[in-house]
């Protein structure tokens, strides 16, 4: 592993999404500039995941080859970030036809505070001293699933698929424990290509140019368990009202929760702390946790507002991970339609937020066709 | 009522039994907190989740839908219930009611040992080790598979390892087909007859070595590799049709003479 493939996978998974993100939080109007960074890094690995989805299932279906897929979701990622460039200059163009010349020393620097008093000045020590730890616990959960090893014996399908497509370049076609031809329409992998997660993750082992068992066991794991807690963050920002010391205290509560959670291997603090580089728990670790996120968020507004859009983002980011994000998505989304609906009586919002689940419907369709 | 059985054993299973039984009390008591917390909290974390407590205790559905479509993985509808987030929401939010910070901070210690007491921690030495390699696989599976890889046979060989590493040699290299692996105990798809008598066969502490190589040679396997600690296997094979590879520790690849 070199310095080349570090930076690579710090681009793909912190620069690139961030940048992707940044047309949502325009979209989304987040305004709070620490609120701002987080959901545009989360809300970009979703588009990320999302563009993966709708790339790679005709491209499967279609016997392409991974070299085809990686350049596909190359162009679409490019697609993406053009789409945030213009973001950017409309956004900053705007504010400098309004006059405001300081705007991109600001956007750097950032708002200057004003002097605290003595109260107000130990309250923030104590805030400091609450994020850090937070920060602490939730860097070392990611340390040490890429220092040490946990070995999970359903890799012997995934990673072993993945590795099969980078060396062949094709795209589940092989058996991957026989290497005897095997299109995906065939038992238990049929439902792969609703889900191509091994896929997604093999084009991202050619973009970074590293082995599929260095980047699911290692790298990859680092950067999805920060995610994860990116949105467990955004999460307490909303149920706190935005207040940091409350988010960082639910947090370190948080993170003692998932450490100390190893009372089966089903549990949530096991799929996010053992195996998240498996479809499965990107599903329990980061999709689950980002819809309960949005569905706030739209709870809260009594108008339709612009977060039922994201859903729409979320539907085809929840199917690519794994069968039960294609199951488990229309489910949350119908119960939380429900919810809303009950608080609000708006049955408009209602069906805006319901329709959000047809592409995900139109996966498990296929899914359940191909289980039955 | 047997479904609703069904149902309650997924939950069981989820949870964890006994073990788990804690955390859920803990989680209990948090939403129970949040009912009375005001309408904020019983719109966003109370009425979504007893929803969902509904939609899984379902027998119903349960029977239409549960048991047709996710047989086996039912329990995974409860990563809709947020456990996790929900208890610390009730432990960060009773936490925040002491104004004073080394309350606070007594408060946060004593939360986080109540978790830590009724839980079990994720850290130990049957789930994390010290990394073999960069893989992150047995240093075993990589040394067999790429020692059968270096004989230059073919783009890709057949072979038929030691139960321990038919997991493993396949996320390392692809130009190692193996005869079953994972799928011997029903994993993917079925295996023939043949794969089934190998493994059965490779399970047992003195195989009949004249079965197991006539198998392989039907089924095309260039390599046979075998645990010598585990298994007692003659040194000579070459009766059999099968030549001495290589050595690898305790391992013992033999190479299947019309490929050597």
């Amino acid at each position: 592993m070199t310095c080349k493939t570090v930076l690579s996978m710090c681009v793909l998974f912190l620069a690139v999404p961030t940048w992707f993100g940044i047309f949502w939080i325009t979209f989304l109007q987040i305004r709070q500039r620490a609120k701002a960074v987080l959901a545009a890094w989360v809300l970009g690995v979703t588009e990320m995941l999302a563009l993966g989805q709708l790339a790679l299932v005709p491209l499967v279906a279609g016997k392409f080859t991974l070299t085809t897929a990686v350049m596909v979701i190359k162009i679409l990622f490019t697609a993406a970030a053009l789409l945030s460039f213009y973001t950017v200059l409309r956004v900053y163009g705007q504010r400098l036809d309004a006059g405001d010349v300081n705007v991109f020393s600001r956007a750097v620097v950032g708002k200057r505070k004003s002097v605290t008093s003595g109260e107000n000045g130990a309250k923030k020590i104590w805030s400091i001293l609450f994020i850090s730890l937070a920060a602490v616990l939730i860097l070392l959960q990611a340390w040490i699933l890429a220092r040490y090893q946990h070995i999970d014996d359903d890799d012997a399908r995934f990673v072993a698929e993945e590795v099969s497509a980078v060396v062949h370049d094709t795209m589940l076609v092989d058996d991957p424990i026989e290497d005897t031809f095997m299109y995906w329409d065939v038992g238990e992998t049929r439902k792969d290509l609703a889900s191509p997660w091994t896929m997604f993750v093999a084009a991202c082992c050619r973009i970074v140019d590293v082995a599929p068992a260095i980047f699911s066991h290692t790298l990859f794991p680092f950067f999805m368990i920060l995610i994860c807690y990116g949105v467990y963050a955004l999460i307490g920002q909303v149920l706190f009202a935005g207040d940091w010391e409350k988010t960082a205290l639910f947090l370190i509560f948080l993170s003692v929760l998932h450490i100390w959670d190893y009372t089966s291997t089903h549990t949530l603090g096991s799929m996010l702390l053992l195996r998240i580089w498996q479809g499965k728990a990107v599903v329990a670790s980061f999709i689950i946790p980002l819809l309960f996120f949005l569905f706030f968020q739209i709870l809260q507004q009594r108008k339709t507002g612009r977060y039922p859009a994201v859903l729409y983002l979320v539907s085809f980011a929840g199917s690519l991970p794994s069968g039960i994000g294609i199951v488990i998505v229309p489910v949350l989304t119908a119960i939380y339609g429900i919810v809303d609906f009950c608080c609000h009586r708006n049955w408009k919002k209602t069906l805006l937020i319901w329709c959000s689940a047809a592409p995900c419907g139109l996966y498990l369709v296929y899914y359940l066709m191909g289980l039955a | 009522m047997a479904d609703f059985y069904a149902v309650w054993d997924n939950f069981k299973n989820f949870i964890g039994g006994r073990d788990g039984v804690l955390h859920v009390l803990l989680f209990g008591l948090a939403l129970l907190s949040c009912l009375f917390m005001g309408k904020k909290q019983r719109r966003l974390l109370v009425y979504p989740t007893i929803f969902v407590f509904v939609f899984f205790f379902n027998p119903l559905f349960y029977r239409y839908i549960g048991n047709k479509f996710l047989s086996g993985v039912y329990w995974r509808l409860l990563w809709m219930v947020p456990f996790t987030f929900v208890t610390a929401y009730g432990l960060a939010s009773l936490v925040c009611h002491f104004r004073r910070q080394v309350v606070r901070v007594a408060a946060i210690l004593a939360a986080a040992a109540c978790v830590i007491v009724t839980g079990k921690c994720i850290y130990n030495e049957r789930t994390f080790t010290e990394a073999d390699n960069l893989y992150k696989l047995p240093q075993a599976a990589i040394d067999v598979g790429d020692a059968m890889a270096a004989a230059g046979i073919d783009w890709k060989v057949r072979a038929v390892v030691p139960n321990e590493l038919f997991c493993y040699v396949r996320q390392y290299r692809c130009d190692v087909g193996l005869l079953y692996g994972r799928n011997a105990g029903g994993f993917i798809s079925d295996i023939s007859d043949e794969a089934k008598a190998v493994y059965h066969e490779m399970c047992r502490e003195t195989p009949d070595i004249g079965l197991l190589t006539d198998l392989c040679r039907q089924q095309e396997v260039v390599f046979i590799c075998f645990n010598t600690d585990m298994q007692q296997i003659p040194e000579d094979l070459s009766a059999y049709g099968y030549l001495p590879y290589r050595t690898i520790g305790e391992y013992s690849i033999y190479i299947w003479e019309e490929k050597a």
